[in-house]
């Protein structure tokens, strides 16, 4: 089964987006106007990216507001020395800096994209991520 | 597989204007829907062919440049053309036995 198939049934199921779409080769589900989860994913590598993108934050780039990826970005120490390196997750803190923490994903998307249901409801419920 | 009653009828009245089998129009439906997939498809590649001339290229540049955290999209362009490339070839594998 094509990889995108169980993850928009997921997404779906999980009540959060207005809609959930395939779009080229990324699924994209919109939580609402500017802010969606977008999520890429290489079924010949497992590698991935699941990000929250933001459209009306103020930051130059992707808009991407958190996320977990495999790509391993050079320069960033702390990153770098993380158990689960190059996997992690990424969020702002509140002067706009980025802070990594380790992940448990390893590129298995069906397994991964529960605990990111389950980080999204909690961000999307509470002003607290609880991170 | 079975289909539901509202697909059987629409079977059963196409049936009554066009001199196909049931079994012609449904291999008909999946070769058009793994065709428009297809073409989908191969417009994303374009777009991304527009953009970074060739995959190998891309791959190379995101080796050389990295990925800055600020923004991942030569990863996800990247991530986004392998998948690409890997689904077109599944599909055109499938049309070809068809």
């Amino acid at each position: 089964m094509v990889w995108y198939t169980a993850a928009i049934q997921l997404l779906r199921d999980s009540g959060l987006f207005r809609d959930v779409q395939i779009q080229g080769a990324k699924v994209r589900a919109m939580l609402d106007e500017t802010r969606f989860l977008d999520i890429h994913f290489d079924p010949t590598t497992g590698s991935y990216s699941y990000a929250l993108i933001d459209l009306s934050l103020p930051y130059p780039g992707d808009k991407h507001l958190f996320g977990w990826d495999d790509f391993p970005h050079p320069g960033n120490q702390s990153l770098h020395e993380l158990a689960s390196f190059p996997h992690h997750f990424q969020w702002r803190d509140a002067d706009g800096n980025w802070l990594f923490i380790e992940t448990s994903f390893c590129g298995n998307i069906e397994a991964d994209i529960p605990t990111v249901l389950e980080y999204l409801r909690n961000f999307v419920t509470s002003d607290d991520p609880g991170w | 597989m079975s289909l539901n009653p509202y697909t059987q009828e629409l079977l059963s009245r196409i049936r009554q204007l066009l001199p196909f089998s049931e079994d012609e129009i449904v291999q008909r439906g999946i070769t058009e829907t793994a065709t428009a997939r297809i073409v989908e498809l191969r417009k994303r590649a374009a777009q991304l062919s527009a953009h970074y001339q060739s995959l190998e290229a891309l791959e190379k540049q995101v080796k050389t440049t990295g990925v800055s955290p600020d923004d991942h999209t030569l990863y996800t362009d990247l991530l986004e053309w392998r998948a690409v490339r890997h689904e077109l070839a599944q599909l055109i594998g499938f049309l070809e036995k068809v």
